[in-house]
């Protein structure tokens, strides 16, 4: 399980004067369920498209299954299938009609693969409709059933949920949890939808202009983000020197706005407002939070509308912390 | 799995006969075409209507209806999975990009020649069955005509190939061939009708409309007389050495298109 199967090295990339990825590098291992979250314009597609070949990096490197050739890399990604930005269709053709035409293209020999993916995805009864007639919930799905076609080792999801009622989301997300479960099939996925990748990735990639802001597992932002008091007071200053001479607390941040955030004793809630009050300092807020996956994201990678150096600050913050 | 150029074009072709605008174009193409010849057989008034009258009336208007078949075929056939995005994933499948590049170049290649032989042949098949061939021009003389335009329409099928995987547009690649194919039959006029550049016109076989309308070569027609009757006859003298010379030029041309289009589709970022 430990196999790195995509690996991307110091990953740049350049639009004349534009630079779209700086320095990106990261590795999926096989098993994992990967999620790649950022704002818009972050660089998340253009990271899937470079790992997918569409876009020819400015500089650095991308393995794929330990290949790094041109022809290793196409060989790579034919065990791979990919969903970027717009599903696989034809829109004046049918579900199968597209179906049978990919079969064709790859040159996969069983027919009843078509009826096998169009069941898995759900779509096995829209008959003669063509595409043009689908919504986008159903071309997302026949996208997911193009992808499973060539029955591939790692799936590339760009937003595959886009579109989805909340029974198809669930479907898919169920889906996707099983082809890692029982066909081992590693998954990178983005997706504006933060609380479905919480409930899917077991790692995530955090990207913000065109850089990687951190790296972290699932289990690892579990612990970084659950159980955190936060203590505003109105003396914020006196807090940090409360908490470290006189209940002997080493873990806890410091934000700008004079939030301390504790990391440690927090099954001592008395304890730790006891000491606040006996040294003269008035809890305005004191809880426990358990941040999860959007709160740690809207954290690491911020309001878009804060100042870069607010930004910077929070992401530090975050950063030293994993 | 194997990932071939010939799954490639199985696929292509799979698509194409499934689209609406392959048999749209083909038949849009030759009501303009027989439009045209009704009208100008109306402003011929001869009623010695023939297949090789019909060939030789097709003269004037052909070069436009087969420039048309080659442009739009290619630019749709070349640009049409760009547009939806659908040839994004056959690169993500891990297909060499020759692949991708030359299965939509022969398969607008294919429709392209098969159209135009269709209507160059068909209309005047069925006329030819109704009224028979005539003596306007000799069958044989009618055939190799036929078959020395293929040379031309390559190089268009190449020329619109290149076009499309530059402009990645299929409807701006339409809009800039018609406006290139109609400039170069006005200006070979134009430099004609001056008479007094001292042009060669062999050097028309380098620009590709010029080409199909030299291939007719049907402008010298007179009399002949048979068995006390009068009729129209071609007596252009056909030259094959010219008639090669001009098919070779294309061809090279052709080529030249073909790479180049693909060395810009190689190294490219696609969309």
């Amino acid at each position: 399980m430990n196999e790195v199967i995509i690996e991307v090295n110091s990953l740049t990339k350049k639009y004349n004067k534009a630079q779209v990825l700086k320095d990106v590098s990261f590795g999926i291992k096989k098993g994992m369920i990967c999620g790649l979250v950022g704002p818009n314009g972050a660089g998340k597609t253009t990271v899937m498209k470079a790992v997918g070949g569409l876009i020819i990096p400015t500089s650095g490197s991308i393995k794929l299954f330990g290949e790094t050739s041109e022809k290793g890399l196409a060989h790579s990604r034919s065990r791979m299938s990919f969903i970027i930005e717009t599903p696989y269709a034809k829109q004046n053709m049918t579900a199968r009609e597209n179906l049978e035409k990919l079969r064709l293209q790859k040159g996969i020999p069983d027919k009843k693969r078509i009826d096998e993916v169009l069941e898995i995805a759900g779509i096995a009864d829209t008959g003669r409709k063509k595409i043009k007639n689908f919504s986008l919930g159903m071309k997302q799905r026949l996208g997911l059933a193009a992808a499973l076609m060539s029955k591939p080792e790692v799936m590339v999801l760009d937003e595959p949920i886009n579109g989805l009622d909340p029974e198809g989301i669930v479907e898919i997300r169920e889906l996707l949890l099983k082809l890692n479960r029982e066909e081992h099939i590693t998954i990178m996925i983005s997706s504006h939808i933060l609380s479905e990748l919480s409930l899917l990735c077991t790692d995530y990639l955090f990207i913000r202009h065109g850089e990687l802001v951190q790296t972290i597992s699932a289990d690892e932002l579990k612990r970084v983000c659950n159980e955190q008091y936060r203590i505003r007071s109105n003396n914020n200053s006196l807090v940090p020197a409360i908490l470290h001479e006189k209940l002997g607390i080493e873990s806890f941040e410091v934000d700008r706005d004079g939030t301390v955030r504790v990391f440690e004793g927090l099954n001592d809630l008395e304890r730790i407002s006891r000491a606040l009050y006996e040294n003269g300092v008035v809890p305005t807020e004191l809880h426990l939070k358990e941040a999860d996956l959007e709160n740690y994201y809207m954290e690491l990678v911020g309001d878009e509308n804060d100042n870069d150096a607010d930004k910077q600050d929070k992401s530090a913050n975050v950063s030293k912390r994993s | 799995m194997t990932m071939t150029l010939t799954n490639k074009i199985k696929a292509q072709m799979y698509q194409s006969v499934r689209e609406n605008y392959t048999y749209i174009v083909f038949a849009v193409m030759t009501v303009i075409y027989l439009l045209t010849d009704l009208l100008e057989l109306a402003d011929e008034g001869s009623s010695d209507v023939s297949g090789s009258y019909m060939f030789v009336l097709s003269a004037d208007g052909m070069p436009f209806i087969l420039n048309m078949l080659a442009l739009i075929y290619t630019a749709v056939i070349c640009g049409g999975d760009m547009i939806d995005r659908t040839m994004n994933y056959e690169l993500l499948d891990g297909a060499k990009r020759s692949d991708v590049y030359f299965s939509r170049f022969l398969v607008g290649l294919f429709w392209s020649l098969v159209s135009c032989t269709l209507i160059l042949v068909l209309p005047i098949a069925a006329v030819s069955a109704a009224a028979g061939w005539g003596k306007m021009l000799t069958v044989g003389a009618a055939a190799r005509r036929t078959l020395f335009l293929l040379a031309p329409i390559i190089r268009l099928v190449s020329f619109y190939t290149l076009l499309t995987f530059l402009i990645t547009d299929y409807r701006a690649v339409i809009g800039i061939g018609f406006v290139l194919g109609q400039g170069e039959l006005i200006a070979v006029m134009l430099i004609q009708e001056s008479g007094s550049l001292g042009i060669d016109e062999k050097l028309f076989d380098f620009l590709a409309l010029p080409s199909l309308t030299r291939i007719f070569d049907v402008a010298n027609i007179g009399f002949g007389y048979e068995n006390g009757e009068d009729f129209y006859i071609v007596k252009q003298v056909m030259n094959l050495s010219d008639d090669l010379r001009c098919a070779a030029i294309n061809l090279v041309i052709a080529a030249v298109y073909v790479v180049a289009g693909y060395l810009i589709f190689r190294k490219r970022d696609v969309k």
